[in-house]
């Protein structure tokens, strides 16, 4: 049976909208083109005539390489930046059709795949805000970063593009307050938020239903069943890690060996793949608890009971200790930072 | 590193290698080899690092330097320093026969010569780099620190600002100087900008509009580059008033910039927005540019033009 996940070897992506971009950018600021490609396994010749497809990994070499030849740090958000509408191709279309933000998201959930596979995102509501929260979806490593700074400055800069005006997005952060934060201010705005527990976005309801001025609903319709076939053609449906990450958001407490039933392999073959992608179960597993109970005690004001029945924690000194294995604090100490 | 600039000097290149076999050829020709165990390894080292050390000067500044007279009078200067320590280590190899024996107390001419013309090199450098700081000015401040130019537009990064942001204040604080004003400029609808006419017209249009800050700018000022398309400068000594001023005329001379893009005969024109701050109601740079960042931010949403 195939699996219906990537790794970071498949070579699946499309070099049109990042890659071929990124490369541009890179050499107009002064980077050496073939000190650019060295170790990536991409030519620069492919690219031109966009007959390649490429792996997660590549691409990873490709960013780092770029970062270490133009030190003017900016180029995630300038490939962000001009990533919407234009350069996304019917995904592109049918985003900035879309009735108002929220559709904007719902449809950027959707077709995840076609549109940022690199990064998971995951939709919370409390009240009068909605969060998207932001994790690893192929694999850990120290392009992460990158792909975070080119999402969010995407994201700004779409919702700018839909409503004619700034947005007033919030952004949170896990690392602390980096040295290009001119950067982010200029792209991102100065609603920041650094050494945070849980990296993500959160805007007022209140902005997500505004109307779009300029939305086509024919024009929609049409792009959504295009992006519909496409997405159907797909053989894969995300990242190894997104898909051992949604699998355990299902059921918190599963094992190794539950998931790795689920995915038709071996428990040895899963640990050997994680490992590979730059993790563990273990970690994964703490890591999608520890941020379902951080939104849960933090934002949403539940009490550490209901917390711990959700996540399947028998009684309150295991979830009290487990929670201070993840975080380094007590609920209760999290709950009044 | 980037070696275009050798192109420029083929003369300075055929000069040395003309040079260096000049003086092997007339080892060569004058001397007969020593037996190996007559060579002294320990000279060899020392000599021949030497030699080597100032072979690998002359390709620095052969690539560090645009044609020129003080480019020619560096690598002659050093051609011939490098020529007598070659000779010196060919020694180590060479008996010189006896009918050339005369011919060893010129091998040292070489060096006082070239340290002369390397010294007349240097005074000029000198000269030279005199001139080029002044063509600095409103660029840079005091104090050099190429890490932090930014490669689009030359002006120093933010990362710089913050730094002389710093200086000034402490001068501030000592009472040294009086208070200064710092201008925050962002073009309008840059973005749109830029999706129409791509990434490299924007990067040109960047340069040419801090060009234009420059010229706008008093001597003491500084100009550089915040991130994206925002800019700061920095005004020593100007009350808020004042500022307001400069910032006026700023955005008159930007509006009268006509920018044509690539080869288009049709001018572009372009705005910007300028927020203003004094260091009386600011203590610390992050306090002024959070002020200066907020302030846009509201100047922005008024005009409708993100």
């Amino acid at each position: 049976m195939s699996r219906c996940w990537f790794e970071l070897d498949d070579k699946i992506f499309d070099s049109h909208p990042i890659v071929a971009r990124l490369i541009d950018l890179a050499v107009q600021r002064g980077a050496n083109c073939d000190a650019l490609l060295r170790g990536t396994g991409i030519f620069y010749q492919d690219v031109q005539l966009n007959r390649t497809t490429l792996s997660y990994q590549q691409i990873s070499k490709l960013i780092a390489n770029a970062e270490k030849q133009v030190t003017s740090q900016d180029l995630s958000f300038l490939l962000g930046r001009r990533l919407f509408p234009s350069n996304l191709g019917d995904i592109g279309l049918l985003l900035s059709n879309t009735r108002h933000l929220n559709n904007m998201l719902r449809m950027m959930q959707c077709f995840q795949i076609l549109l940022f596979p690199y990064l998971q995102t995951h939709v919370e509501r409390h009240e009068a805000h909605t969060y998207l929260i932001l994790n690893p979806a192929i694999a850990e490593n120290d392009q992460l970063r990158f792909f975070i700074e080119l999402l969010c400055a995407a994201i700004h800069s779409a919702c700018k593009w839909q409503l004619g005006e700034i947005v007033p997005l919030h952004f949170y952060f896990t690392f602390p307050r980096p040295r290009n934060i001119y950067q982010y201010e200029e792209n991102l705005g100065f609603r920041l938020h650094f050494s945070q527990s849980l990296c993500m976005i959160s805007a007022p309801n209140e902005w997500l239903y505004k109307s779009t001025p300029e939305s086509s609903k024919l024009v929609r319709q049409q792009k959504r069943l295009h992006s519909q076939q496409l997405r159907n053609t797909q053989p894969f449906k995300c990242g190894l890690i997104q898909y051992v990450c949604e699998r355990i958001r299902h059921a918190p407490s599963a094992s190794l060996e539950d998931i790795a039933e689920q995915m038709h392999i071996s428990p040895a073959t899963l640990k050997r793949k994680l490992k590979q992608h730059g993790t563990q179960f273990q970690k994964l597993q703490d890591r999608v608890r520890m941020q379902s109970a951080l939104f849960d005690l933090k934002i949403r004001g539940l009490g550490n009971k209901d917390v711990a029945q959700k996540l399947g924690f028998s009684d309150l000194a295991n979830f009290r200790r487990a929670f201070k294995r993840w975080t380094g604090m007590t609920p209760k100490e999290v709950k009044q930072v | 590193m980037n070696f275009n600039l050798l192109r420029l000097h083929s003369k300075l290149i055929v000069f040395n290698l003309v040079l260096l076999s000049l003086a092997l050829f007339m080892t060569w020709f004058t001397g007969e080899a020593k037996l190996t165990q007559h060579i002294d390894w320990l000279d060899v080292t020392g000599e021949g690092g030497t030699a080597l050390m100032v072979f690998i000067w002359i390709f620095f500044v052969l690539i560090s330097r645009p044609a020129g007279r003080v480019t020619n009078l560096l690598v002659v200067g050093l051609g011939f320093l490098h020529t007598s320590l070659q000779l010196d280590l060919l020694d180590e190899f060479f008996n010189q026969k006896p009918q050339y024996e005369w011919l060893r107390a010129y091998e040292s001419i070489p060096a006082p010569i070239g340290m002369i013309i390397l010294t007349l090199g240097l005074y000029h450098w000198h000269r030279e780099q005199l001139s080029m700081n002044a063509q600095l000015l409103r660029r840079e401040r005091v104090y050099r620190e190429h890490g932090l130019i930014d490669y689009i537009t030359g002006l120093y990064s933010a990362e710089y600002m913050a730094q002389q942001i710093q200086t000034e204040l402490d001068a501030v604080q000592q009472q040294s100087k009086t208070h200064f004003s710092v201008l925050m400029l962002d073009i309008d609808q840059f973005d749109t900008f830029v999706r129409h006419y791509g990434d490299a017209q924007g990067d040109r249009f960047l340069r040419e509009l801090s060009e234009l800050m420059l010229m706008n700018i008093r001597e003491t000022d500084l100009a550089c580059r915040y991130a994206g398309d925002r800019f700061i400068i920095i005004l020593p000594e100007t009350t808020l008033p004042e500022a307001e001023h400069i910032s006026q005329q700023l955005q008159q001379s930007v509006a009268h910039l006509a920018f044509k893009p690539a080869r288009s005969h049709e001018a572009v024109y372009q705005h910007i927005s300028v927020s203003a701050c004094s260091s009386e109601s600011c203590s610390s740079v992050a306090a002024l540019l959070s002020t200066l960042n907020l302030q846009m931010e509201s100047i922005k949403q008024k005009n409708g033009k993100a």
